[in-house]
């Protein structure tokens, strides 16, 4: 089975926040029909980056590229019997996978990766994120309710600076074409008054919209909802790599 | 680099978000558009001959950028080759504008801003920092106990349903 692993290579080593990172040694399967190693024996010691549900290791802390990738879903972490100490082991739930099993260098260590590594699965960030939307929804909600009928009312949430509306020629245009019937799924889902309702058709991702602008433009980026935001401020960013990637077309092509 | 197929696969064959037989052309020389099986998994997109149980690969779906290409389709590239594109064609413009939609929303690291997004706003609007609350502390708690392994929606229900 391929994978682009360019590209998970490069993410492994780019900017991007890493949740967490540390040596841990890389210990052999307790399962597996192998001698077993003395304290550190055969353990190799590796640098371990944690981002997102994805764990990479590296032969040290500034190797490139990785070594190898673990990828954190549908799996659990445990403290586990082994030679070595402070060792704990990432078990998957599928049948015929093998746990990985790990060594942290102190008891701290050891317990903040087990911690960060439990809770590393898509799955619960985007738990978070549904809560959290969903709390600033009833927030803003509550809010709408205390000024009837205000279409500007003091608090807003968020407004960008002005700028000028998306051109429709942008490819990350606003306002698709799936987004009522997202928001009528959203809807029906959460039983909710109809200032609810609206605000879920003018998000297509989910009930985070802003009620206060009254929904008013499909291009407006009048709206809290992040992913209309992110793709608000990400034109700007979209149009300079256009120009930027066509100048360096014509450069030479590096 | 080395990692686990098994675990890919084992990936691959978990509740998707979303999956479709669309038309697909990987980034090679000479390749053309076939028929696939697509499947969205987290942040992960496996594609599969439409006969076989096994995906032939996956792509791993953060730093990437989903355009929309003309008439019905979109492409995925990703940034340190952004002239390397992934084709799909889709059979209508409105499912091609909900894979889109989708896939930009299926990367850890949107998710990752969604939540600093949603948590300035929160703050902003309270005056307070919300996290760890005493909520989000019983979510985790409901998450790690009820958790089918894959799917965050089904653990959402069955605190109710049971």
């Amino acid at each position: 089975m391929k994978l682009n692993e360019h590209s998970v290579a490069h993410y492994a080593v780019s900017g991007s926040p890493a949740d967490h990172e540390g040596f841990l040694r890389r210990c052999s399967s307790p399962g597996a029909r192998q001698p077993s190693a003395g304290a550190g024996g055969s353990c190799p010691r590796c640098w371990f980056v944690l981002k997102g549900n994805l764990l990479f290791y590296f032969e040290g802390r500034e190797s490139r590229p990785p070594l190898g990738l673990i990828v954190l879903e549908g799996c659990t972490v445990e403290l586990c019997e082994a030679p070595q100490e402070f060792a704990f082991a990432i078990r998957f739930d599928a049948p015929g996978l093998r746990p990985y099993v790990l060594a942290a260098e102190g008891p701290e260590a050891q317990e903040a990766w087990v911690k960060v590594l439990s809770r590393a699965s898509f799955g619960y960030m985007r738990l978070l994120v549904q809560e959290l939307e969903r709390q600033l929804c009833d927030m803003q909600v509550g809010l709408a309710s205390r000024h009837p009928g205000a279409r500007h009312p003091p608090h807003r949430a968020t407004r960008p600076p002005d700028r000028p509306p998306p051109q429709p020629e942008d490819e990350l245009r606003e306002g698709s074409p799936s987004a009522d019937t997202e928001g009528e799924e959203v809807a029906t889902r959460l039983p909710a008054p109809v200032g609810r309702r609206r605000l879920a058709e003018n998000c297509p991702w989910g009930p985070a919209g802003l009620p206060l602008n009254g929904g008013d433009s499909p291009v407006s980026p009048e709206t809290s909802c992040f992913p209309k935001l992110h793709d608000w401020y990400g034109q700007e960013i979209m149009d300079l790599r256009r120009e930027w990637l066509q100048a360096r077309g014509l450069g030479g092509g590096l | 680099m080395r990692y686990n197929e098994k675990e890919l696969q084992a990936l691959s064959r978990q509740p998707a978000e979303k999956a479709a037989e669309i038309g697909m052309r990987v980034p090679k020389k000479g390749s053309v558009v076939k028929r696939r099986l697509v499947k969205l998994v987290v942040n992960f997109l496996f594609y599969f001959r439409t006969d076989e149980a096994e995906p032939i690969g996956a792509l791993l779906l953060e730093h990437c950028r989903i355009a929309k290409e003309e008439p019905s389709g979109f492409s995925i590239s990703f940034i340190e080759d952004p002239d390397r594109k992934y084709y799909f064609e889709c059979s209508s413009e409105e499912q091609c504008q909900e894979w889109i939609d989708a896939l930009r929303r299926a990367s850890y690291e949107f998710m990752r801003r969604s939540l600093i997004f949603y948590r300035n706003e929160i703050q902003k609007m309270t005056g307070k920092v919300n996290i760890p609350g005493k909520d989000l502390i019983l979510l985790m708690f409901l998450f790690l106990f009820f958790r089918t392994p894959w799917s965050s929606t089904v653990s959402l229900r069955r605190p109710g349903s049971s």
